[in-house]
């Protein structure tokens, strides 16, 4: 080839990736349906999404809400109050979600492409090539 | 060998993915199954690659 394509939005279109990346970062039982309404948020601005992590189920974070995915044309994204992200999950929360996504991506091509796959860190770079 | 390259920039959350080792449109399929795992790109350059178009050569034998 041929190409090179970037890709940087903050969506994460492939629900199958996005729970093999939420149980990579410790949510391994989120809720899946539609338009499911999230507890603990402010009832006069009511969410709803359709995968939900339960606040109840996280451990040892005491989250303030439930933790929201929302189907949309781009894919899923997150909805997660922003107490709970700048002081219990993280404000790099949905980057780290982002990076194991993309792992799992990566994953999900060898095994279509029937290849093999070769990851190494360098820095703050993950260079994963599949060769097939 | 074809070689599909994922660099992530854990920092941004950022992925910049490469196709290697076809010669003009073939890597199309591969460029599609991407997109459908990781939506649709923000960026997309085509390398010279690209535009070259593959020659397919006949042989015959002479008598």
């Amino acid at each position: 080839m041929s190409k090179y394509m970037t890709f940087d939005s903050q969506s994460f279109p492939n629900r199958e990736l996005l729970l093999e990346a939420l149980a990579e970062c410790g949510f391994a039982s989120p809720i899946l349906g539609s338009n499911l309404p999230l507890e603990g948020w402010d009832k006069r601005n009511p969410r709803t999404a359709d995968i939900v992590i339960r606040r109840r189920d996280v451990k040892g974070q005491s989250l303030l809400g439930d933790v929201g995915f929302l189907k949309t044309e781009k894919g899923y994204v997150a909805i997660i109050d922003d107490m709970d992200l700048t002081y219990r999950l993280g404000k790099d929360f949905v980057i780290r979600l982002q990076n194991s996504y993309y792992e799992a991506a990566a994953r999900k091509m060898a095994k279509k492409l029937g290849g093999t796959l070769i990851k190494e860190r360098i820095g703050k770079t993950i260079k994963i090539r599949i060769k097939y | 060998m074809p070689e599909v390259e994922f660099k992530i920039d854990t920092e941004r959350g950022t992925c910049e993915t490469e196709i290697k080792g076809y010669q003009g449109a073939a890597c199309e399929k591969a460029a599609k199954q991407l997109k459908e795992v990781l939506g649709d790109p923000s960026a997309e350059t085509k390398k010279q690659e690209y535009f070259v178009t593959p020659i397919s050569r006949l042989t015959s034998k002479r008598k």
